[in-house]
């Protein structure tokens, strides 16, 4: 490009500011690129002169895809009275059941409670309960066997005391004796 | 009794300021109506999650842009695997041949152009809007289009500086 005519930059900044350059006027090579740009980009505006046509029919064509996808659904009051049914025979049956599981096996269950032991697995304690009649003295002594260090039978014998705290009380004793005798 | 349908009267409602908005973008009437379509389709699953923080409007604004962005891309794309064996330009707006040359010329200029700075230049020459118009519909600041529109009018300057 020689010096003196309009860059392109130059003929794009003024086209889209919408401006004229004056230099244009006088210059025919930058008149040329000016108009072929301009011809160029008014060129970028789509001619659509069925454009109203063409959305009528583009809009069945959505409408109809789109009803195609929609997915089908009950009417409202058809969903409620499905819910409420559901509802009420699950109130009613639910009981029903339970009652009639209970009645025919009444006699079954009466049985087990009165006269067989509770088993761990029955009582759902994993052993807290014991299985089977025990002694319940027995079991007792037992289980303290396992948590405390000495013997229980020691538990079980006299009191006695280390000789010391023994002196002490006979002492203390005589000493009383003595205070109510001066007394 | 059945009332009107709310669906129905949004594609009513939007339809043709849509088609009017992607043709001028895309600059085809044929794909125009594909990506209109698509718009619809996808506002149609999305509808549910649609918290209307935004207008109806606003948001198949923005989704008929990013499909017709992603389009513009993917003609990118296909030109740039098989710029060996593409036809010439094909015009849809054909009319006399120094009117067509001139369109083939700002075409060409505009390959160079990524395709947020080819939606702006379009939109800019193809629908007249201002930037202000642009920055609504692109959701983006007035300042980033004028950016934008800058940087590819100096690209498409470049490409015609090359012209023979």
């Amino acid at each position: 490009m020689t010096r003196g005519h309009l860059r392109w930059s130059e003929i794009l900044e003024a086209l889209e500011k919408g401006q004229r350059p004056p230099h244009i006027e006088s210059c025919s090579p930058c008149r040329r690129r000016w108009e072929k740009a301009a011809e160029g980009l008014k060129g970028l505006a789509p001619e659509t002169p069925e454009m109203d046509v063409r959305a009528d029919l583009l809009m069945q064509r959505i409408l109809l895809t789109t009803e195609r996808r929609r997915p089908r659904r009950l009417p409202r009051v058809q969903v409620r009275w499905a819910a409420v049914i559901a509802l009420g025979t699950l109130c009613v049956v639910g009981p029903l059941a339970l009652w009639h599981a209970l009645e025919s096996n009444k006699e079954r269950l009466y049985e087990s409670l009165m006269t067989e032991s509770w088993s761990p697995s029955m009582a759902g304690l994993g052993g807290l309960i014991p299985v089977g009649p025990v002694d319940p003295l027995e079991e007792t002594m037992d289980s303290l066997d396992a948590i405390l260090p000495w013997s229980s039978e020691a538990l079980l014998e006299p009191l006695s005391l280390p000789s010391h705290e023994g002196e002490e009380m006979i002492n203390g004793r005589k000493y009383h004796e003595r205070r109510r005798n001066r007394a | 009794m059945k009332g009107p349908d709310p669906w129905e009267g949004v594609v009513r409602g939007h339809l043709l300021p849509l088609f009017r908005l992607c043709t001028v973008i895309l600059g085809d009437p044929q794909e125009a109506e594909d990506a209109v379509q698509e718009v619809f389709l996808k506002a149609f699953r999305a509808q549910r999650w649609f918290r209307r923080r935004s207008t109806t409007s606003t948001w198949l604004t923005r989704i008929a842009i990013n499909i017709c962005r992603d389009r513009l891309r993917g003609r990118r794309r296909r030109r740039e695997v098989m710029v060996e064996s593409l036809p010439p330009l094909v015009d849809p707006n054909p009319g006399p041949a120094e009117s067509l040359a001139s369109r083939q010329l700002v075409l060409r200029a505009m390959e160079g152009l990524s395709a947020r700075e080819e939606m702006v230049v379009r939109l800019r020459f193809g629908g007249g809007l201002t930037a202000r118009d642009m920055a609504g519909i692109l959701g983006c600041s007035v300042s980033s289009v004028k950016t934008h529109l800058r940087r590819a009018l100096r690209k498409m300057a470049e490409r015609l500086e090359k012209e023979p």
